[in-house]
C-alpha cells in the first residue's frame, strides 16, 4: 500500500479537521472521543498485552496490522486449527501459543482478547473473557441470536470493562465525513436507503480433507454461520442507522439458494426491506454469483445522494464549484486555509450523466471482493482505538450500541426470511439507544 | 435551478444556483438564523434572475435585444439602470483606449444621447452585448442586498471568475483564495479579499477561443491569465479584459486610470 492510497491515523484526523479545533466531531462521533488527548499523551509509551483467539484469515489480517502497532503487544495466540496457529506463530513468534481459549483466559497477565473465531463462539467466548475480567474485542457479527447478543451487550455493560465489536466502519475516515455531511444537511431529507453486496465467488475456502470442510467453512453452515446477513448486512445495516439516526422498526425479506447448491445451507441470494417509524425503507439485497454492482450504501435525500463506499456525493440539480464545498468543510472544522476555485470564466458541464464529487481527498475505496479486511476500511483505526480503550480502561462510547442494533437487525432480517413473514423488532431485545431508547 | 443548506454549527448559509448568466453562482451567508439568510439567498436569487432577464442579448424580450434590433434604424430609449451601465461602458471604453469595448467592433459608432436617454448605432450591424460586465454588476447589486440585510461576512463566487468578499473568513483576517492555471491546475497565486472584489480574465483549456479583440477581430488566444482585486465588480470586469486585450506597451496608461486597482497578469505555459 503506497502512501497516497493509506491515510495515517494522523492524516485521518487532519483530514477531519481534528487538528484545527473543529467542534463538530465531538457530538456526532462519541465514540471517537473516548480517549482525550490528555489520555493520548499519558499512554504514549503503554501498552496492551493481548491474548488473540481464532488466527484464521481475518485473525492474521488483525495480526498482522497489530504488528506495527506501538501499544499492541500480542502475547498469547490461540486456535484449535493447529496449521491457523502456525501461521499466527509466525507473525508473533514469541507468543504463547493455546490450543483451548479457556486455558488462555486463565492467563493473569493477559489484558485484552481479540477475538474472530466463526459466528457461533463469539457470545459465550466474549462473556467468558469479560467475566474473566479481559477486555474485549469481538468481531462482527456479534452473534448467532438476538438473545445472545442481549447477553453479551449485558454482560459488557455489568463487567465495566471495554467492549469492542468489529464494526471498522465507524472508524473509516470517509464515512465519518460521510456522516458529518448528512448530518449536516448537505442532502437534505433521507427519504431512502439501497444497501447491496454483491461478489462473485463461492465463499469457499480450500479444504485439505472433507472432514474438515464444516470447520473450514464453517461460513455456508447454519450451524456456525447466519451467512450473508451476519458476515455481509451488518456492516451496511449499521450505516444506515448511522446516517437516519433511527433503528429500523420492521423487516421483512426473502432469501434463496439461487446459483451456489454445493450443499451449503446458508443462503446466497437475500432481498430485504427495513422500515423506520417516519416510513423511510432502507432496502438490503446480497448476491454472490455477480458482482456487477459491487458494493454501496446509496442515501438518497431530497436535495443530493452520497455513496459512502465510492466515496461521493451527487446534488440533484445545481453543481455548487467544488471549491466551495472545500470551503464549506473548512469553516465548519475552523480551518483556515487556501481554497482554490478563482480563475477563468467557468461554464459547468451540461452533460446529462451526474459524476458527482469525491468526499475527500486521499481516500480509500475497495471493490468488496475481499472477505478478509481492505488497506484504509478503519480497520486499523479501530485496532488502535481498542488499544487505547485497553489501556485506559474506558469504553468507546456508542460502539456496542450501534453494534448491537446492527447484529440484531441483521438476524432479524434472516428470520423474517426464514419464516416468511414481517418481523417486528421484539420490545425485549430493545436497548436504550436512539429512538428504542 | 437552485439548491441551499444551513450549517448550523457554524451559522453558515450556502445557496447555490445553476443556469445564470451561463454559469453557476454560489453564495456562502456568514452569521445569523437561518431563516433570516434564507430570505437575504432569496432576494439574492430574485435580482440575478431579474439581471439575467435585463442583460440578456438571447432573450428577445430583454432591454438589450430591443436595443440590438432597433437601434440602427431609430434612437431607442432605454430605463435609467441600462443609461448608467451604457454611460459606465463608454466611460471604460475610453479608458481602456478601446481594449473594453461592448460592441466587440467599434463603440464609437453608438451614439449616447444624454437628453432622452437614447442609443443609437451608426453602422447597421452593431450589436451590443453586456455578458462581459453582467457578473460584476450583479455582484455590485448583491453586495447592494448584503449591505442593506446587515450581513457583514460573505463570499459570493460568480463562475469562479467573478468573486466578492465581504468581511474575512470566519478563522482569519481575510478570505484566502488560491488563483490556478486552468490549462496545468497548478496553482499560481494566493490572494487576500477583504471588502473587494477579484475578477479574472483568460482562456480555458475548455474555452481557448472566447475573448475578442476590438481593434483587431481576432480572438485572444494566449496562455495568459488576469487577476484584478479593487473595490468595484464591473470595473474588475472592464480592466481584467482589457488587459487580455491590450498591448504590453498601453497597459501603464490603461491601469493607471484604474488607480485603486490591483493588477496580476500570469504568463501561463
Amino acid at each position: 500500500m503506497s502512501e497516497d492510497t493509506n491515510l495515517s491515523r494522523r492524516d485521518f484526523f487532519k483530514e477531519l479537521g481534528m487538528m484545527g479545533g473543529g467542534g463538530m466531531m465531538l457530538s456526532a462521533f462519541p465514540w471517537l472521543q473516548s480517549c482525550s488527548a490528555d489520555d493520548k499523551a499519558k499512554i504514549v509509551k503503554e501498552k496492551v498485552r493481548i491474548g488473540f483467539i481464532g488466527t484464521g484469515s481475518r485473525g492474521q489480517f488483525h495480526l498482522n496490522n497489530l504488528k506495527s502497532n506501538p501499544m499492541a503487544d500480542v502475547v498469547a495466540l490461540c486456535d484449535n486449527y493447529p496449521p491457523h496457529l502456525k501461521d499466527a506463530s509466525a507473525i508473533f513468534p514469541k507468543a504463547k501459543m493455546y490450543a483451548d481459549y479457556r486455558q488462555l483466559l486463565e492467563n493473569k497477565d493477559i489484558q485484552a482478547v481479540m477475538i474472530a473465531t466463526p459466528l457461533n463462539e463469539h457470545a459465550h467466548m466474549t462473556i467468558e473473557a469479560l467475566q474473566a475480567g479481559k477486555h474485549v474485542f469481538c468481531e462482527k457479527s456479534m452473534a448467532m441470536t438476538p438473545q445472545d447478543c442481549f447477553d453479551m451487550y449485558n454482560t459488557f455493560k455489568q463487567s465495566g470493562k471495554v467492549l469492542f465489536i468489529g464494526q471498522q466502519r465507524l472508524y473509516d475516515p470517509k464515512y465519518i465525513r460521510v456522516m458529518e455531511m448528512i448530518h449536516s444537511g448537505l442532502i437534505g431529507t433521507i427519504c431512502g436507503i439501497r444497501a447491496y453486496w454483491f461478489r462473485n465467488n463461492d465463499w469457499r475456502r480450500p479444504v485439505p480433507s472433507p472432514e474438515l470442510e464444516r470447520k473450514i467453512n464453517w461460513r455456508l453452515y447454519k450451524a456456525t454461520s447466519c451467512g450473508l446477513m451476519t458476515e455481509l448486512a451488518t456492516h451496511q445495516l449499521q450505516v444506515g442507522n448511522w446516517a437516519l439516526k433511527m433503528i429500523p422498526e420492521t423487516v421483512t425479506g426473502m432469501g434463496d439458494i439461487v446459483f451456489w447448491k454445493d450443499g451449503r445451507e446458508v443462503y446466497d441470494n437475500v432481498s430485504l426491506i427495513y422500515r423506520y417509524s417516519n416510513g423511510v425503507k432502507m432496502s438490503y439485497e446480497s448476491i454472490i454469483s455477480n458482482k456487477f454492482l459491487g458494493l454501496e450504501e446509496e442515501i438518497l435525500g431530497n436535495k443530493g445522494t452520497v455513496e459512502p463506499e465510492k466515496g461521493k456525493y451527487y446534488f440533484e440539480d445545481v453543481k455548487p464549484a467544488p471549491g466551495i464545498m472545500q470551503l464549506i468543510n473548512q469553516i465548519e472544522h475552523k480551518v483556515f486555509d487556501n481554497v482554490s476555485f478563482a480563475g477563468p470564466s467557468w461554464v459547468p458541464e451540461t452533460a446529462s450523466i451526474n459524476k458527482g464529487e469525491m468526499i475527500m481527498d486521499h481516500m480509500t475505496a475497495h471493490d468488496g471482493a475481499s472477505s478478509v479486511g481492505a488497506a484504509g476500511d478503519g480497520t486499523v483505526e479501530l485496532e488502535t482505538a481498542f488499544c487505547e480503550a485497553a489501556i485506559t480502561g474506558k469504553p468507546a462510547k456508542n460502539l456496542v450500541e450501534e453494534a448491537y442494533y446492527s447484529s440484531v437487525l441483521g438476524l432479524l432480517g434472516l428470520q423474517a426470511m426464514e419464516e416468511n413473514r414481517i418481523i417486528t423488532f421484539p420490545a425485549e431485545y430493545k436497548i436504550p439507544y436512539l429512538n428504542f431508547a | 435551478m437552485s439548491y441551499s443548506n444551513y450549517y448550523a454549527a457554524s451559522q453558515l448559509y450556502h445557496g447555490s444556483m445553476s443556469s445564470v448568466m451561463g454559469t453557476e453562482l454560489d453564495v456562502l451567508l456568514i452569521g445569523g438564523e437561518e431563516a433570516y439568510l434564507n430570505n437575504v439567498w432569496h432576494e439574492i436569487q430574485t435580482e440575478v434572475v431579474r439581471l439575467n432577464k435585463l442583460l440578456s442579448r438571447f432573450d428577445e424580450d430583454s432591454e438589450v435585444s430591443k436595443i440590438n434590433r432597433d437601434a440602427s434604424s431609430y434612437a431607442v430609449s432605454v430605463s435609467d439602470e441600462l443609461w448608467q451601465l451604457l454611460t459606465d461602458c463608454k466611460r471604460y471604453y475610453e479608458w481602456t483606449e478601446g481594449c473594453f469595448d461592448i460592441t466587440a467592433n467599434d463603440f464609437s459608432k453608438v451614439l449616447l444621447d444624454e437628453k432622452d436617454k437614447s442609443i443609437y448605432f451608426l453602422a447597421e450591424t452593431l450589436k451590443i452585448d453586456l455578458g462581459g460586465i453582467g457578473k460584476g454588476y450583479a455582484l455590485k447589486k448583491i453586495r447592494g442586498i448584503l449591505e442593506c440585510e446587515k450581513v457583514t461576512r460573505a463570499l459570493v463566487n460568480f463562475g469562479n471568475s467573478s468573486v466578492l468578499a465581504l468581511g474575512t473568513h470566519p478563522c482569519g483576517d481575510y478570505w484566502p483564495v488560491d488563483v490556478d492555471n486552468p490549462f496545468t491546475h497548478e496553482r499560481v497565486d494566493n490572494l487576500q479579499l477583504h471588502d473587494n472584489t477579484l475578477t479574472t480574465s483568460g482562456n480555458t483549456p475548455a474555452h481557448p477561443k472566447h475573448i475578442i479583440n476590438p481593434k483587431t477581430g481576432m480572438f485572444v488566444e494566449d496562455h495568459k491569465m488576469v487577476s484584478v482585486i479593487g473595490p468595484d465588480p464591473v470595473a474588475g470586469e472592464v480592466l481584467s479584459t482589457a488587459l487580455m486585450v491590450a498591448d504590453e506597451d498601453s497597459i501603464p496608461a490603461i491601469t493607471k486610470k484604474f488607480d485603486l486597482y490591483e493588477t496580476h497578469l500570469y504568463k501561463l505555459c
